[in-house]
């Protein structure tokens, strides 16, 4: 029993992960977002793919859990929407990469010792 | 999903996104081509050329802005950081490639024996520009390959060193000939290559329905 608790203690990192970033549509609109300063909707709908009522309802989902910023603003008095991360977004990027990678490292390790 | 989430490469899309106009292409070919036209008056008005490149930038974004955002959206890429280092960088690159054709002229000066005639020091460097200035560019290659993740790059900077050695070894003649013709070349081949991408981007991305672009309003 006492090992099994110890084979666990490699996979703790699994119940850190964020479930609002882990959802794949999520995930990519916060990778986007991670790697640039702002982009508006268009783009990162013709980045990731979504649609436009997808993106706009994962968009409100990250807003509401304070991860990402949305901005208005007018140019030539046509409306753009620009949405960046936060600070808490992030940093719960960066959380949630390391958590990942401890996970799958820890996975890798147990099949080379079954293997 | 991988092992490690490869943010660098969603960043190099990102950038790939934001570059796909061929607005940046067409401008350098125009201020190349602006460049060798100033260095067949007179080498002193190449000064005007960094000039004219930041009067480029406002043109270019209101291209973008009508042009390019409307199409495929708008991305604010994320500032260099730390920006003083790489402006060191850049510095120190140009500062080193000048270092190598300045020993460059001086083995050059040895072998053929004119080492005390500054005369022939002076036709050297100038006959060594399109070589000098085509090493230079490799950094500029090097960094648009590492921000784009594109293989093409390095076969850019590669052409580029070797058409500037094959410009300063053939004798046209006359002092900046060889410069004058080497920067119109490449001008005009980066006009044409923008040119292609420009026409591309438009073919592969009419304008969406004429709806709020950004599902927001």
């Amino acid at each position: 029993m006492a090992k099994t608790d110890e084979d666990n203690k490699g996979l703790q990192p699994i119940a850190d992960i964020d479930r609002m970033i882990h959802e794949p549509a999520r995930f990519m609109i916060m990778a986007y977002l991670y790697v640039v300063e702002g982009a508006d909707f268009l783009f990162l709908m013709r980045q990731t793919g979504l649609t436009k009522g997808n993106l706009s309802s994962h968009m409100s989902k990250l807003e509401a859990a304070g991860y990402v910023a949305i901005r208005k603003e007018f140019v030539d008095k046509i409306p753009r929407t620009l949405l960046s991360l936060t600070g808490k977004g992030r940093k719960a990027f960066d959380e949630y990469r390391q958590n990942m990678k401890q996970v799958l490292d820890s996975l890798d390790g147990k099949g080379a010792d079954r293997g | 999903m991988e092992k490690e989430i490869d943010i660098e490469e969603v960043g190099q899309k990102a950038y790939r996104s934001s570059e796909q106009d061929g607005l940046t292409p067409i401008m350098v070919g125009i201020l190349l081509m602006g460049v060798s036209l100033a260095f067949s008056f007179s080498p002193f008005y190449v000064y005007l050329a960094p000039i004219s490149a930041l009067l480029f930038i406002p043109v270019i974004a209101a291209i973008r802005k009508r042009v390019t955002y409307p199409r495929t959206g708008y991305v604010r890429l994320r500032a260099e950081k730390p920006m003083k280092k790489t402006m060191i960088g850049i510095f120190l690159f140009v500062f080193g490639v000048m270092a190598v054709g300045i020993i460059g002229v001086i083995i050059l000066s040895v072998i053929f024996g004119d080492l005390g005639d500054p005369k022939l020091w002076r036709n050297r460097i100038i006959q060594w520009l399109p070589a000098l200035f085509g090493m230079m560019m490799v950094g500029a290659f090097l960094y648009l390959a590492s921000k784009s993740g594109q293989a093409r790059y390095y076969a850019f900077a590669s052409l580029l060193v070797a058409g500037g050695i094959a410009f300063s070894i053939i004798d046209f003649g006359s002092g900046y000939t060889g410069i004058t013709l080497f920067l119109l070349s490449i001008g005009v081949l980066s006009l044409i290559y923008g040119t292609i991408q420009f026409i591309r981007f438009l073919h592969n991305n009419p304008l969406p329905a004429a709806e709020a672009s950004d599902g927001k309003n």
